[in-house]
């Protein structure tokens, strides 16, 4: 993915529009603080296949592999 | 103020050869990390969120949690909703039966009610979003155990959806939460 800044988040209307745009990470990180990736530039599924999987972003599509024995009939 | 559709979010056709299943999608009904659950407390929680976007995100995350209520609600009536009272007993809701026959109730999989303690509310935005982080990762490995549960394809797939969605929502508090650590440091500042 890339760390481009300027994509989004305009923040029109908010209360400090000074902070935005939100960068991909933090620039400077603190402990004990918790940090999830910003989303920048999203690619998107077709709408229809977007439906089906349960996400438009193909990068926020993350889908579960049962696990051997999963399933009552596989035991 | 809410518009409602009358359909689904992802449409849900489950078979009906495994009603016990029933039982189990109690727990994303009313049980601790259920969809209900979700709802209640991020629509309650809206209130307090210092920025736009945080007040914005609840009232739709919370709302789509609604949605979610609706699909295992209508898994649960299309697997129970003919079922016999014996049938209901093998598939382990004898006890639901004989409260309330084939009647779905906000409850988790043992008949225990859904209740608000568990959710909570704070007003401080770190605290709340971390806590909605927690609950969408609940969720999320509740959808598994319940995707492990069942090879019911219509089952498995709509179940996929829903984790699919809870996996989405973690990143959407996420990124709420690195707006509003970004707000407070600002406000440190100015
Ligand atoms: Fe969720």
């Amino acid at each position: 993915m890339k760390e481009d800044n300027n994509a989004n988040n305009a923040g029109v209307g908010n209360v400090y529009p000074c902070i935005y745009p939100i960068p991909f990470m933090p620039q400077y990180v603190a402990l004990a603080n918790a940090y999830v990736p910003y989303q920048q530039h999203a690619k998107s599924f077709l709408l229809c296949e977007a439906l089906k999987k349960g996400t438009l972003f193909p990068e926020l599509y993350q889908p579960y592999e049962v696990k051997i024995g999963g399933g009552r009939h596989n035991e | 103020m809410w518009v409602y559709e009358k359909k689904l979010q992802y449409p849900v056709k489950v078979g009906k050869c495994d009603m016990r299943m029933a039982k189990y999608l109690y727990t994303q009904y009313g049980g601790p990390d259920g969809e209900l659950g979700a709802a209640i407390r991020y629509l309650n929680q809206r209130y307090t969120m210092p920025t736009n976007e945080a007040k914005g995100l609840l009232t739709d995350i919370g709302t789509e949690e609604l949605a979610h209520v609706e699909m295992i609600c209508t898994m649960i009536y299309q697997l129970t909703k003919d079922a016999t009272p014996q049938q209901m007993e093998e598939a382990g809701l004898g006890t639901n039966y004989a409260i309330r026959a084939n009647a779905l109730f906000p409850a988790d999989p043992n008949g225990v009610p859904w209740t608000a303690s568990y959710i909570q509310a704070h007003s401080d935005p770190v605290t709340d979003l971390t806590e909605n982080m927690a609950a969408e990762q609940k969720a999320r490995a509740a959808y598994e155990n319940l995707i492990s549960m069942t090879d019911d394809h219509g089952m498995r797939d709509a179940l996929k959806f829903l984790r699919e969605r809870e996996v989405v929502h973690f990143q959407r508090f996420g990124e709420a939460l690195r707006i509003v650590q970004e707000y407070q440091a600002a406000k440190k500042i100015f």
